[in-house]
């Protein structure tokens, strides 16, 4: 056995300014382990890559993790593609997928829950409730990367696709430790330094991904790489106020920035727009500057900044130590966009100013290739329905893959399903049924569908589309489905809160049928019937009640003597004392009455 | 008109029906239809396992003799004196311990393929004094045998008080210490109730401290900790193939053992740098034991690599590396580290003077070295006994595990009946049971190997038996939460069985007075 030295690291930040004063943050981490051994009885080398993930990697079997961090909502409209293409960021919430090997599904889905609980653990989320009722095995709308040929590898195993997502999980700042233990440098030199949990937490839209794939290089050693991302939007003007001021605080009338063309006094004011000229550096977003470079990679850590129009943007790299202030020369490097300024020094520290004259001068946004919005219908406590509207903007036809899980709670009828196609620029409108035996020749829109139906608390329902969205239209899905009442024992604290849907996964393929573009529609919240909790109580009671009720007029009925009047009257006649009363009072009523007789 | 004889005899059958259905059959069914999990465990036979607890202890010596100065005789003669000696030991007390001398023949030459425990003494004729000799590799002693003792047949004397009063004697000791704790626990459970700590049961010692709890698995982490971030390599691949490999396959058969090695940076101390105190005669700056309890920073540096590996004890081997301007030395500590009890061990290593960023193997021998010993110490596996053969010395730290394994198994078992009889409202869960029988069974095919002197088949059974006991006791579904307390019960019900009871309560005395009226009647129309 020999010790393959190439672990390597390399960390970058992008900047990326977007429209109406926001800047997206993209903190980039690579990380690659030294050859990995699976034997048990060799030793494992750790020094980049993270002694405490190996292991876990290793004894469950799993060839690729990916998991996801996010919150907040991506405003494609105004921020344009998401980062990536959208492939290293995830729904609302967490969502981790995982490639696994094994000889039988069992085995790999309990090497799954191992993982998922040990994840748990590391990372501070509550990716432990990931049981069977939540895991998918998706088909085709994860694509896998590893590089192994599992045939060749190891005997006859099988490599399987699990995932799972839990978008109720609140993603807050003790999720940011975790990911920051698994760099070398654990946030304390290069770029990590400027996160805080804090900060990143109080941005726009923020997102953490991490994925680790085994990969086998050309000399037949096995190797880790993990691919860590952070990104984060931040809205320029409101993080400088919220610097000036912790609390919101109106703005003071003199300080107003009114419409001079119209009306203006001190009760009319119309609003301007936000200004477009303003002053920031890093500290200013992070609430600290970048603490050094680093040694410990081959290249320098850097910064780079997208290209902006050079009259309207200046930016310029500032290197510090105490009071001594140094300007840092730009570069163009070949596999960054932008101009890059690198961190040479572990004894300085490094900042990058901005000023804009105009920061809605910018490069124009790349088109998106389709937007996916899904809602749910009907308002009833028993039933629903789904709607999902895909809208093409574009003049060429696209390719998607459409990937949806739903609760067991959720009973899907398929057979509802109900498509409407309209044409944006003829307004032509067709409806299609799936019952209807024409669906299948007629639409030109659904090409497969994958459905796998859920089953009570152990299996979600599980549904794969391919859809071809024609140019310039809107698609829209709809069907229907019942809500379950759940066990007592089976509601979440605060039921009455409804129940997450995660987000549906749609992949765009071009005309290849190569991964292009994947977004996620916003998780849902489904209201479910929820009961009265302290119903086991009242419902004891109650039947107990009734029950004695009913128990007491039987009983009474069988067990008393049952008397005919006469019999009655004679036994009362004999013995009362009320009885021996009454006679006498009639005895003299007859005496004041007996004189007529 | 009264009632007639007949027409009561009806209005008492239904009684009688009613009372059948809901004090016979509706009671029980209630009680059980609202009454926690509560499995039968198995008191008797735990109970009947405890009082014929006997560990037998069955060692064979092989004697051999070189050249013709000695005869077999020799062989008998020591067994009595050895079993004399022994039996002081072996008065009755929960732990039997022999040591059986077999001359060498072929025929156990067989058995002893199986690497069970054994010695083998190799007798000589001395022309000086009586001395020993141990190899350190082997499990072979040579006895050198004077003419003078020969001559006064002390021989087998020597042979007895070499083994009992030396070789074995640690593990003697030991073991009737274990016993005194384990019989002191008892009496203790038996007539104090109280939970106040005895003086005979904190009768451990510092090796008790330091030692990690016994594991079938084992990991060995080698860590490199760089205080700040400035790149540094490590031979330690060779290096611990070189130092570590053989002395972990000699650990074989004690536990197995896995090893990783990791480098981590920018692991800051946790200790105030102005309160520091400058070192003597090098320039840089002592650690007292004040700043040693807390040297690790557990939340920072990232230490936490154990609990995803199948139930392995982690030891944990640490070189940190200070800040190259601020060398660190660790007060009255010449090989500059310490020990962390039951965690691991802390060189700390001062590269100013060393200059280089990559360590070869030279500079991590001496590392190793010191790491290898503590190895020993946090296995409790002692180096400093009287033998310093290895072999013997994991011999009798497994005979000993396997002693300690039986021990806590009972204490866990007798600790879980315990409390369940003293916890009214605990469940006790399938799986608690299932875990209670295991472990009995585990502790059964235990005292199978020993009494077959299988010793290492011994020790993995009696850790299993172990391990099942702890699942069992600390199964988490013991203490479910139930929607109301059991005490709550009778009130959450009251609506249905006061109102119930009291009617039939009344019927029943109204039948009874009915009865006593009609027998009068009856009584009476007699008289008339």
């Amino acid at each position: 056995m020999a010790l393959v030295e190439c672990s390597t690291y390399d960390e970058y930040l992008e900047l990326k300014p977007l429209l109406r004063n926001n800047i997206l943050s993209s903190f980039n981490f690579k990380l690659t382990s030294n050859g990995i051994i699976s034997n048990r009885t060799d030793i494992n080398h750790y020094d980049i890559f993270p002694s405490s993930l190996g292991p876990l990697l290793e004894t469950t079997n799993t060839q690729e993790l990916h998991l996801r961090f996010t919150q907040g909502f991506w405003d494609h409209e105004i921020w344009g593609r998401l980062p990536f293409d959208g492939f290293k960021s995830g729904g609302t919430g967490v969502e981790v997928w995982a490639n696994m090997n094994g000889d039988t599904k069992d085995e790999v889905y309990q090497n799954w829950i191992i993982l998922a609980n040990s994840l748990s653990a590391f990372f501070c989320a509550s990716l432990n409730f990931i049981d069977s009722s939540t895991t998918t095995f998706p088909r085709s709308c994860f694509s896998s990367n590893s590089t192994i040929d599992i045939n060749n590898n190891n005997n006859n195993n099988t490599s399987y696709l699990l995932r799972s997502a839990l978008p109720r999980e609140p993603v807050c700042t003790e999720n940011l430790t975790p990911f920051l233990k698994l760099l070398p440098t654990r946030g304390k030199a290069g770029i990590s330094s400027l996160l805080d949990g804090h900060k990143v937490f109080d941005a726009e839209w923020n997102s953490m991904s991490i994925d680790i794939i085994k990969r086998m290089k050309e000399d037949q050693t096995l190797i880790y790489e993990m691919d860590i991302k952070i990104n984060l939007v931040v809205n320029i003007p409101k993080k400088l106020s919220k610097n000036i001021n912790q609390i919101p605080k109106p703005i003071p009338g003199e300080e107003l920035r009114c419409d001079p063309t119209k009306k203006s006094d001190i009760y009319h004011c119309f609003p301007l727009d936000e200004p477009v000229n303003y002053e920031w550096d890093l500290e200013t977003l992070f609430g600290k500057d970048i603490n050094g470079g680093i040694y410990i990679s081959e290249r320098q850590s850097r910064v780079c900044m997208a290209n902006v129009d050079e009259n309207y943007w200046k930016i310029s790299g500032i290197k510090k130590k105490n009071d001594d202030l140094t300007f840092l020369e730009p570069k163009v490097l070949t596999d960054s966009y932008g101009t890059c300024f690198e961190l040479e020094d572990a004894a300085y520290n490094y900042d990058i100013k901005f000023e804009t004259s105009d920061s809605t001068k910018l490069p124009p946004m790349e088109p998106i290739p389709i937007t996916v919005s899904r809602s749910l219908t009907g308002y009833s406590q028993d039933s629903g329905g789904f709607r999902t509207i895909f809208q093409n903007p574009s003049s060429t036809e696209t390719e998607l893959i459409y990937f949806e899980t739903m609760p067991w709670y959720m009973r899907v009828y398929l057979h509802t399903m109900e498509l409407t196609i309209v044409n944006n620029i003829n307004k032509t409108k067709n409806v299609y049924h799936i019952i209807n035996s024409e669906f299948d020749e007629k639409n030109k829109v659904i090409k497969n569908v994958y459905y796998k139906p859920e089953k009570d608390r152990s299996k979600p329902s599980h549904l794969e589309l391919t859809l071809m969205i024609p140019a310039d239209s809107t698609v829209t899905i709809t069907y229907q489905f019942d809500k379950s009442l759940l066990l007592y024992a089976e509601y979440p604290p605060d039921a009455n809160h409804g129940f997450d849907i995660d987000p549906a996964v749609v992949t765009v393929l071009d005309e290849s049928r190569k991964e292009v573009y994947q977004l996620r529609t916003t998780s849902l919240l489904l209201t479910l019937p929820t009961p009265d909790f302290s119903m086991p109580y009242n419902v004891i009671i109650l039947t107990s009640t009734i029950m004695t009720l009913i128990f007491g007029a039987l009983f009474n009925m069988l067990i008393k003597r049952v008397l005919s009047v006469e019999e009655y009257d004679e036994i009362v006649g004999q013995s009362s004392i009320i009885s021996k009363l009454k006679t006498r009072i009639q005895l003299f009523k007859k005496k004041l009455t007996g004189k007529t007789d | 008109m009264p009632e007639s004889y007949p027409e009561f005899l009806k209005r008492i059958k239904v009684f009688s029906i009613f009372f059948f259905y809901s004090i016979l059959i509706g009671i029980p069914i209630w009680l059980n239809t609202t009454s926690i999990e509560k499995r039968e465990l198995p008191v008797n036979k735990l109970q009947e396992l405890e009082e014929a607890f006997k560990i037998d202890f069955d060692i064979p010596i092989i004697l051999s003799f070189m050249g013709t100065d000695f005869d077999e005789s020799l062989i008998n003669e020591t067994q009595v004196l050895i079993d004399e000696e022994l039996g002081k030991f072996n008065n009755g007390g929960l732990i039997s311990y022999h040591l059986q001398l077999k001359t060498a023949d072929a025929t156990l030459e067989e058995d002893l393929q199986t690497d069970e425990h054994h010695c083998e003494l190799y007798l000589e004729k001395s022309e000086d004094e009586d001395r020993v000799f141990v190899s350190p590799f082997t499990k072979k002693m040579n006895l050198y045998v004077s003419e003078a003792t020969r001559v006064n047949g002390n021989t087998s004397k020597f042979i007895s008080n070499f083994l009992i009063h030396d070789l074995f004697k640690d593990e003697i000791d030991t073991l009737l210490k274990s016993e005194k704790n384990f019989e002191a626990n008892k009496e203790e459970e038996n007539f104090t109730r109280s939970g106040s700590a005895s003086e005979s049961g904190s009768g451990t010692e510092i090796d008790d401290l330091l030692t990690i709890s016994y594991s079938p698995h084992y990991k060995l982490v080698f860590n490199l900790i760089n205080e700040d971030g400035v790149k540094i390599g490590w031979d330690i691949e060779h290096s611990v193939e070189k130092y570590f490999k053989n002395l972990v396959a000699q650990l074989d058969r004690y536990a197995d053992f896995s090893i990783d090695t990791n480098i981590q940076y920018y692991c800051d101390l946790n200790i105030d740098e102005s309160g520091l105190t400058p070192s003597d005669n090098e320039a840089g700056f002592l650690l007292t034991n004040k700043e040693l309890s807390t040297f690790i920073n557990y939340n920072d540096w990232n230490l936490n690599n154990n609990g995803f590996n199948d139930y392995s004890q982690v030891i944990n081997f640490i070189v940190y590396i200070p800040r190259g301007d601020r060398p660190l030395f660790i007060e009255n500590s010449k090989s500059n580290s310490f020990i962390i009890p039951k965690w691991g061990s802390i060189q700390l290593l001062n590269l100013n003077k060393l200059k280089k960023d990559f360590l070869d193997e030279v500079d991590l021998l001496p590392i190793l070295e010191n790491f290898s010993s503590e190895l020993f110490s946090l296995l409790g596996i002692p180096v400093k006994s009287a033998s310093k053969n290895l072999s013997i010395n994991i011999e009798f730290k497994m005979r000993s595990i396997i002693v300690s394994n039986l021990l806590n198994t009972f204490k866990n078992l007798s600790n879980l009946v315990k409390l369940t009889k003293n916890l009214k409202n605990i469940s006790i869960p399938m799986e608690t049971l299932v875990n209670f029988e295991k472990s009995l069974k585990y502790y059964e095919t235990t005292i199978e190997f020993l009494n077959d002197s299988k010793f290492n088949k011994a020790l993995k059974a009696s850790s299993l038996a172990l391990y099942n006991s702890d699942q069992a006791f600390f199964d988490k579904n013991m203490i479910q939460q139930v929607y109301f307390p059991d005490e709550h019960k009778l009130a959450v019900y009251t609506p249905l069985i006061g109102p119930i009871l009291t009617t039939m309560a009344l019927s029943l005395i109204k039948c009874l007075k009915d009865f006593r009226k009609i027998k009068q009647d009856i009584h009476d129309k007699k008289k008339k």
